[in-house]
């Protein structure tokens, strides 16, 4: 200190540290006082004895006072949750909470909770222990509210007004979860190296994590961003000024606001999220009064699947949603939402993305008018202003089935096979046909078929062009339901037999030019049992390549999740697995991907990037045809396959599980058009969990979702090659359009 | 006596290439760099803010040293770090698989190299002491090592990676202590045998290398010795700790004096005669399905649950002071008590929560 070029005392510099300090972070009247309340109030052991103390021991003192400001309307909850049955989901946990109303109402992160947690209990401040109520949820921001059942007044915090949060200042993340030092008789926690500080005060033994506001208005509006140490060692806690301020409540939320909780893989990357608590506030008398709140839907797809595209027209209207009762229709442009301009689709998300079911919101569209008569291509347009209420679940969307298998070796639309009673069996489609036209829309490729089927609806007649040999020939049909066609029990809605590829080869056109591109560099691969190695993970993995392979026509992935610990015990070879499912995989062109846990029993949900990188490892070397990427487990690697599914509804074509059902609690996702679900669920007809798989089938079917079930004898301990047959075939015809 | 080894998964590696981006981050500097605003006055302040800190790393560095053992041919690292604490060359470290060796060798911050001579170890603190054969070494004071709490702004010096070789000084992270708790009060949560005082560290310090490396605050003052990588597996979060110096100096003077372990009170060790729900004069529900909540079934009459007022319908959420979300997990919480001492349960009646205090069953203990 002696070498400073000033000439300043120490007793002015502390004053301008501070000072200074509060032009450098943070709001100018935060720290100069606050640091120096932080002094009086430091213990003795950590407070500078006789120099006065530099800038960072300042700041050290006002982020202590700051987290001791608010520790006391910090809570701890613990979750207690005796029906999981995932043993990897631990049965009691604890989280923190903030008081947000002095009656005993305290809010945490919806992370927090398992599904079915059967006992909430809350820590007072003051060490005593009371049970907690889950009053309601906002399913938006994933907050919850919980009511103590307790005649206490609960210490309310003081909270940040959200003018005064900016970039840069001071966050600190406050949890409750470690248990403080007990001063015991165990000698070994005192020493006698320090004069004792100040008693242990209960409310101030909070954990922090010191950071700043690294962004406001985060994931579509709903988030402040900071890159203090989110963790779940903070959900649910306070994230606090350097005045103790609350800010916001900590919380993992989805990037793409897709709901839920899975934004926790950001955890140590230094990106962190938590809901402004100024948003909470607000809404708090909507949730006290028991009523969750839900993300609120308008039911519209634009055209753009790009976010950043400058087209924002609607491209599709789901029946049933405030947009179709509101008069807006195919081709509007939307102008504005709530006065406020939209030109880009990210626009529109950030507007919509924060809103609750039953928000109104205020939308303009734009729409085309033909001129009636007249030479001239004029094309007039008008405005149109309408007024809706956004709700919180729109009718599932019902896919549409013409009830063909397309060729793989070829992108025409070309019939390798014709789904049995199907409109197109009705109709006399048979395999070799090439459809021409849907309607007056002429089809280039099959993925046009799929696109306008997924523009069509169950019921609706159409006309479809086609040509068998040198002759053209028209059809009329009325669609099928898709989820209604496919899904049952497997020896009923599994065709018995389906082509092989062979069988194709030797019949359709074309087939000649598509194997004489031999130029394709990934057809050198190596084919056969291939291992995998990921660098980074210690799971097990490898791979079976038909060996027919030619590396044009991209081929359908099994991914095994082992182990199997039930069915099959102990968890088989890799080589036994590769042996029962190489001829298959052969006969209906598709890869097989094992891959294996860590843990020598179970799967951990956090083991899904190991699964997503085997995956991408052999799809960078193969072609894949995610249409037909399907997971594949028993038992715990069953539920993993099914939530996967489930919840990754861009990645994964569908699941076979066995003995598993759906988790409790995990959201079932709605039908959705160029995403179709399939699921295979087998069990054993004397299961312990039959009626929660049973369950499961009729969630998936209500929304929408294919199911084919089947039941096996106890007595038979594994799969045979029949019921491996039937899931070749089920995963040959997930391309069933 | 082989403690355990870390569990290097797959989320434990990724975020390994995070923490590590994150270090590189903070290995040079630890004052943000928002002070060398465009204020004129700040260069002077950061200046002066900067000398004793720059004198204490200075200190601190030349007082880490790295230790290369046994581990390399497993696969597992063979190297960590270790903390001066002697002029004749006392090191004190954590204890793991590395000292498991018949030659341990030790790197000055110098570079320096010298043959190391295991003093003592203890297990159970998964502390160990070291010595080399040196005079005048810079090392830390036992007798001047500090307490910190929940903000107390931190130095950590160690060498995480093997990233300093040679003569190369130990890497530097600055941090705060986030929590000061016990790793025992959470039963099967961590998988270690030391069960004592920890501090928390708000900084990824504990990686691969680091155990051993010392924890200072801004004064240079010694808090800690960095532990080993840990983690809760309740929410798999990696736990970031140091052994605090100044509350373990007794156990770490027997170690220095080359006692070895102490003999300590085993806590975590079954008692040979546990409670059992039928002596306490209780039945739960039958446990039908894989995990059943824990509620009482039947009250035995004249038994210690009677006594106590429990009814039949309460559901039991706490044993002791440890949650307890099933049959199972009573029946196991109830196995590490002994029967010669009460048992408080805490079960919920409706929506309150109720406290009772079984006392040991007459002639409990035979």
């Amino acid at each position: 200190m002696t070498t400073s070029p000033t000439s300043l005392k120490p007793t002015r510099r502390i004053i301008l540290s501070a000072s200074l300090l509060a032009v450098c972070f943070l709001a100018p009247y935060a720290v100069s006082s606050s640091a120096q309340d932080a002094r009086k109030s430091a213990p003795a052991a950590t407070e500078p004895a006789v120099t006065a103390p530099d800038i960072s021991e300042l700041e050290e003192l006002a982020i202590r006072a700051a987290a001791r400001h608010v520790a006391p309307s910090v809570i701890r909850i613990e979750i207690l949750d005796a029906t999981s049955t995932d043993a990897s989901i631990a049965s009691s946990s604890r989280a923190s909470a903030i008081v947000i109303h002095e009656d005993g109402y305290i809010v945490a992160s919806a992370a927090s909770f398992t599904p079915n947690a059967t006992t909430i209990l809350a820590q007072l401040p003051d060490g005593k222990r009371v049970a907690a109520k889950r009053i309601a949820t906002d399913k938006t921001r994933q907050i919850v509210l919980l009511k103590l059942e307790s005649s206490a007044k609960l210490a309310v915090p003081e909270t940040a007004p959200l003018a005064e949060v900016a970039v840069g200042h001071w966050a600190i993340a406050v949890g409750r979860m470690f248990d403080p030092v007990k001063p015991t008789t165990n000698q070994t926690t005192d020493s006698t190296t320090n004069p004792d500080p100040e008693k242990p005060n209960p409310a101030a033994e909070v954990n922090l994590s010191v950071g700043v506001v690294s962004a406001l208005d985060r994931v579509w509006g709903k988030a402040i961003q900071t890159d203090a140490k989110i963790s779940p060692n903070n959900y649910g806690g306070p994230l606090v000024d350097i005045r103790g301020r609350v800010i916001a409540i900590i919380t993992p939320l989805p990037l793409d606001g897709a709901g839920g909780t899975e934004g926790g893989e950001l955890y140590d990357s230094g990106i962190g999220f938590a809901v402004p608590w100024a948003h909470v506030v607000a809404n708090f008398k909507k949730l006290s009064a028991g009523n969750d709140l839900k993300p609120g839907k308008l039911g519209i797809r634009l055209s753009s699947s790009d976010a950043h595209a400058s087209d924002v027209t609607i491209g599709a209207i789901s029946p049933g949603s405030p947009a179709r009762s509101a008069g807006l229709a195919l081709g509007d442009r939307i102008i504005s939402i709530d006065g406020a301009t939209i030109t880009r689709p990210s626009e529109l998300s950030r507007l919509i993305q924060p809103k609750y079911a039953g928000d109104r919101i205020k939308i303009v569209v734009e729409r085309a008018l033909r001129t009636t008569g007249g030479a001239k291509n004029l094309t007039k347009s008008e405005r149109i202003e309408r007024e809706l209420e956004l709700i919180a679940e729109l009718p599932p969307y019902r896919r549409a089935l013409l009830g063909v298998l397309p060729a793989r070796d070829s992108s025409l639309p070309t019939v390798r096979a014709v789904w049995p009673n199907s409109p197109a069996a009705k109709a006399g489609i048979q395999p070799g046909d090439r459809m021409m036209k849907f309607g007056d829309k002429l089809l280039l490729t099959s993925a046009e078929l799929v696109a306008q089927l997924a523009d069509s609806a169950p019921g609706d007649r159409i006309t479809i062009e086609y040509q068998r040999g040198e002759e053209r020939k028209t059809a009329e049909m009325e669609l099928a339901d898709a989820s209604e066609a496919t899904s049952g029990r497997s020896d009923r809605s599994l065709p018995a037999t389906l082509p092989m590829r062979d069988k194709i080869e030797a019949t359709a056109p074309g087939d000649a030019t598509a194997n004489s591109e031999t130029a394709n560099p990934k057809a050198k691969q190596p084919l056969g049992i291939v291992p995998i190695k990921l660098p980074e993970f210690k799971n097990a993995v490898s791979t079976y390549i038909p060996p027919r392979f030619n590396g044009t026509v991209p081929l359908g992935m099994l991914v095994a999740l082992i182990p199997q610990s039930v069915v099959t015990q102990p968890a088989p070879k890799d080589a036994d697995q590769i042996a029962q499912w190489r001829e298959l995989c052969d006969r209906h062109e598709f890869m097989l991907l094992i891959v294996r846990s860590t843990d020598p029993t179970s799967w951990s949900p956090a083991e899904a990037d190991v699964i997503r990188r085997a995956v991408e490892s052999v799809a960078a070397r193969y072609p894949l045809d995610r249409s037909r990427l399907v997971l594949h487990g028993n038992d715990s690697a069953g539920t993993l396959a099914l939530s996967l599914a489930v919840t990754q509804r861009k990645a994964i074509r569908g699941a076979i599980a066995i003995e598993a059902a759906l988790p409790i609690g995990v959201e079932m996702p709605q039908s959705e058009p160029l995403e179709p679900l399939s699921v295979f669920l087998l069990r054993a007809d004397t299961s312990r969990q039959a009626k929660r798989i049973d369950a499961t089938a009729t969630q998936l079917r209500k929304a929408q979702h294919s199911v084919t079930t089947k039941t096996i004898a106890a007595t038979r301990k594994e799969l045979d090659s029949t019921d491996r047959a039937e899931i070749a075939r089920w995963i040959d015809s997930l391309d069933l359009m | 006596m082989q403690p355990q080894l870390p569990n290097l998964n797959r989320s434990r590696s990724r975020i390994a290439t995070s923490r590590f981006r994150a270090l590189m981050h903070y290995v040079a500097c630890f004052l943000p760099a928002c002070l060398t605003a465009n204020f004129t006055a700040a260069n002077s302040i950061a200046e002066q803010a900067t000398v004793k800190p720059r004198a204490v790393i200075e200190e601190t560095l030349a007082k880490v040293v790295k230790i290369y053992g046994a581990g390399g041919a497993r696969g597992l690292e063979a190297y960590q770090s270790g903390t001066l604490i002697s002029a004749d060359g006392k090191i004190l470290t954590a204890w793991s698989y590395v000292l498991d060796a018949s030659e341990v060798t030790i790197v000055l911050a110098d570079g320096r190299k010298l043959p190391g001579k295991l003093l003592g170890a203890d297990p159970k603190l998964e502390l160990a002491v070291l010595k080399i054969d040196i005079q005048d070494a810079p090392h830390f004071d036992l007798a001047k090592a500090v307490k910190a709490e929940a903000g107390t702004r931190i130095l950590a010096a160690s060498n995480l990676y093997n990233i300093a070789t040679g003569g190369e000084a130990a890497s530097l992270q600055q941090g705060w202590v986030s929590a000061v708790t016990t790793l025992a009060a959470r039963r099967g949560t961590y998988q270690t045998p030391y069960t004592g005082a920890v501090y928390v560290i708000d900084a990824v310090t504990n990686n691969p290398g680091a155990a051993g490396g010392a924890l200072i605050n801004t004064r240079g003052e010694l808090l800690g010795i960095l532990g080993k990588e840990l983690r809760n597996s309740e929410t798999n979060a990696w736990l970031n700790y140091a052994l605090p110096v100044a509350s373990l100096s007794e156990a770490i003077g027997d170690l220095v004096a080359g006692r070895g372990a102490r003999r300590r009170d085993d806590a975590a060790k079954r008692p040979a005669q546990a409670h059992r729900l039928s002596d306490l004069g209780l039945t739960l529900v039958p446990d039908a399905l894989d995990q059943t909540p824990a509620y009482i079934d039947r009250i035995h009459p004249g038994a210690a649950a009677e006594k106590a007022g429990l009814k039949a319908d309460d559901l039991v959420v706490m044993v002791n002071d440890h949650l307890a979300s099933s049959c199972r997990a009573v029946t196991t919480e109830l196995a590490n008590i002994d029967r010669a001492d009460p048992v408080n349960l805490t079960v919920l009646r409706g929506q309150q929560l109720v406290e009772v205090t079984l006392e040991a069953p007459a002639g409990g203990t035979p």
